[in-house]
């Protein structure tokens, strides 16, 4: 570790907000319930319904799939293996083959919308995107009824008539609303995104309420190939602070799959900066989304991850 | 505050390179103004509305099989909030001495000149990289043809135990909020009329074992007029410091110590010290410094 960064994690903490008790357990609330995660529990509850309609149990799964070759040596990505990824993760979130699996989450008269993400220094990938596509050629979706779209979505046909949205994103620090989630991905079906803004973005579970996305999610991917664990600047990005992590957490629940995310860049920066660092801004807007507007599980304790494939650095 | 003065387009484009060891501009630059940054910058965008941002020039470097660089050249519209933009992150790198203050870190350079700000990210983090983002830099701090002055409430500051890389300066509650929470609404009665600095001081703190040094926060507020001040000390005598007048020095919370004073339309505050002592000798010396910086002006 350098000891430029080590000096950095320490003093950020102190300055924000920060040197009050209070907002220093308010933004490390998520490390300490990350700690009492327990390696592959079993979910006896059924989500019987797949969309945001869904009633929300005390507990959500997710499924976290790695492998160790989806990376190359200069970051290239393995579209094979990231497609295996996903239909591992889908078929083991549902409970069936992958293609049963996929039945279940779309259906072929579905008009379909992948929210995906385009921020420069950390996109979605491509080959991502072209895998949920195949697959929804696959069951059946026609050409006219899917598209991926991310700052175009308010405006594009197929986004304002979907009937299912799948999305889809990298995991990242962000420094208004502490990470950059799957919560966060809807921001661009807001009018007014900055409006959210108020309070580390406390309040964007509200946007799962808006009417071109309330009860439309069938499934979210989180990223997790190389995430983003810290930053600073204008854009909020070093190429330093990602690392290969070479992971996807997919999961019904956005909540729950963005506080698994949180659990695992914590743990990252634990790593990095060799003590507990809570992020810079807390993010509150997960555990908000659960709170205030009933959109899943925050508390990790009640989120039981299913692990797929790579263990080594697995963080959680 | 100066005068804010905003370069036209082709000034901004003609301050930039349009290559460097083999990586070149992308033919289309993209500009953005105070209204549009959201759509550079997302959330972000709010730091540098807050600090009178004018217009944003984003220019892409690239080269085959390389990363790409990406620069992004903030006219801040005033020396002082070019230093403030400069200074709203951390700077505890070691300044690599390009333009008035700069710090590489991880693959990206930031530095201020004059009204601008200066932000150089790579995508990735190689020793070749490294050279040509500093080698970016220097070429556009030398195109940068002035210099310019740091906020005037910068030279307050008492020096001792002054940890120079987290001095943020601003102008609203926002801004101010982000970085520190007094009390739940604007009891500064900050807006964009006023300066205010926020310093970390690295001081004596006997309660701490094994530490070199405790924790002090000092708040210097410049308004435009006495009146401003007049109710912000009210505001925030009532709403953070249990009431206590000026110079009196209270303990708001267990073990923490707090306090302020007035010169002029100065407002002067020390948010938090490890004990009474700590919190009287920082307000004396900063007021000592007003008291020199007045002379000096005579």
């Amino acid at each position: 570790m350098r000891e430029d960064d080590k000096k950095e994690g320490l003093t950020r903490r102190d300055f924000l907000s920060g040197t009050t008790k209070a907002a220093l357990a308010g933004a490390a609330g998520l490390s300490v319930a990350c700690g009492r995660l327990k390696p592959n529990a079993d979910n006896e509850e059924k989500q019987d319904n797949l969309s945001n309609n869904m009633k929300l149990e005390s507990r959500s799964t997710v499924v976290l799939v790695r492998h160790q070759h989806v990376l190359g040596p200069g970051r290239e990505i393995d579209s094979a293996i990231l497609t295996k990824m996903l239909d591992d993760a889908v078929a083991e979130l549902m409970g069936s083959s992958a293609d049963n699996a996929w039945k279940g989450l779309v259906h072929p008269d579905d008009v379909v919308g992948i929210k995906s993400n385009v921020w420069r220094f950390l996109p979605t990938p491509k080959v991502l995107e072209s895998a949920i596509q195949k697959r929804l050629r696959w069951l059946g979706v026609t050409e006219d009824r899917m598209s991926v779209d991310d700052r175009g979505g308010r405006s594009n046909p197929v986004f304002t008539n979907a009937t299912a949205l799948i999305n889809v994103r990298p995991m990242r620090t962000h420094h208004w609303s502490g990470v950059g989630t799957c919560i966060k991905n809807y921001i661009m079906f807001s009018a007014m995104p900055f409006s959210w803004h108020v309070d580390a973005c406390a309040n964007l579970g509200g946007l799962w309420d808006l009417p071109e996305v309330k009860g439309k999610t069938r499934l979210n991917i989180l990223v997790m190939l190389t995430p983003l664990f810290h930053g600073k600047g204008p854009h909020h990005f070093q190429a330093r602070y990602t690392w290969t992590y070479n992971g996807l957490i997919v999961g019904i629940d956005p909540v729950a799959v963005d506080a698994i995310g949180v659990c695992i860049l914590e743990a990252k920066r634990k790593a990095y900066f060799g003590r507990g660092e809570p992020l810079s801004v807390p993010p509150k807007h997960i555990r908000v989304a659960e709170t205030r507007y009933h959109l899943g599980v925050s508390d990790p304790s009640r989120i039981d991850i299913k692990r797929i494939g790579w263990e080594e650095g697995i963080l959680i | 505050m100066t005068d804010k003065v905003r370069a036209s387009s082709e000034e901004l484009s003609s301050l930039l390179p349009e290559a460097m060891n083999g990586w070149k501009a992308l033919p289309s630059d993209r500009e953005f103004t105070f209204d549009t940054l959201f759509d550079l910058i997302n959330g972000g965008a709010e730091v540098y509305r807050s600090l009178n941002v004018q217009k944003v020039l984003d220019r892409t470097y690239k080269k085959a099989g390389a990363a790409d660089i990406i620069v992004d050249l903030f006219d801040m519209g005033s020396s002082q909030d070019a230093f403030g933009a400069f200074h709203h992150d951390i700077r505890e790198s070691a300044d690599v001495h390009i333009g008035q203050e700069s710090e590489y870190q991880g693959g990206s350079l930031f530095f201020w000149k004059d009204r601008f700000f200066v932000s150089i990210v790579a995508l990735e983090e190689t020793p070749r990289i490294k050279e040509v983002v500093l080698a970016l830099g220097k070429a556009i701090a030398v195109n940068i043809i002035g210099t310019g002055n740091k906020p005037d409430i910068v030279k307050l500051l008492p020096s001792k135990g002054l940890q120079k890389e987290q001095i943020f300066y601003f102008h609203d509650w926002k801004s101010l909020e982000r970085r520190y929470i007094v009390g739940q609404e604007n009891l500064l009665h900050l807006s964009k009329n006023t300066e205010g600095l926020l310093a970390r001081y690295c001081v004596m703190d006997f309660t701490i074992k094994n530490s070199e040094c405790g924790l002090a926060l000092l708040l210097i507020v410049a308004y435009p007029y006495r009146s401003d001040l007049s109710a912000a000390q009210q505001d925030f005598s009532t709403g953070y410091l249990k009431a206590a007048g000026p110079d009196e020095i209270v303990e708001i919370s267990n073990g923490v110590y707090a306090g302020f004073r007035t010169t002029g339309t100065h407002l002067f505050a020390v948010l938090e010290a490890p004990d009474q002592a700590t919190a009287k000798g920082l307000l004396d010396s900063v007021s000592l410094k007003k008291r020199g910086d007045i002379d000096e002006r005579r």
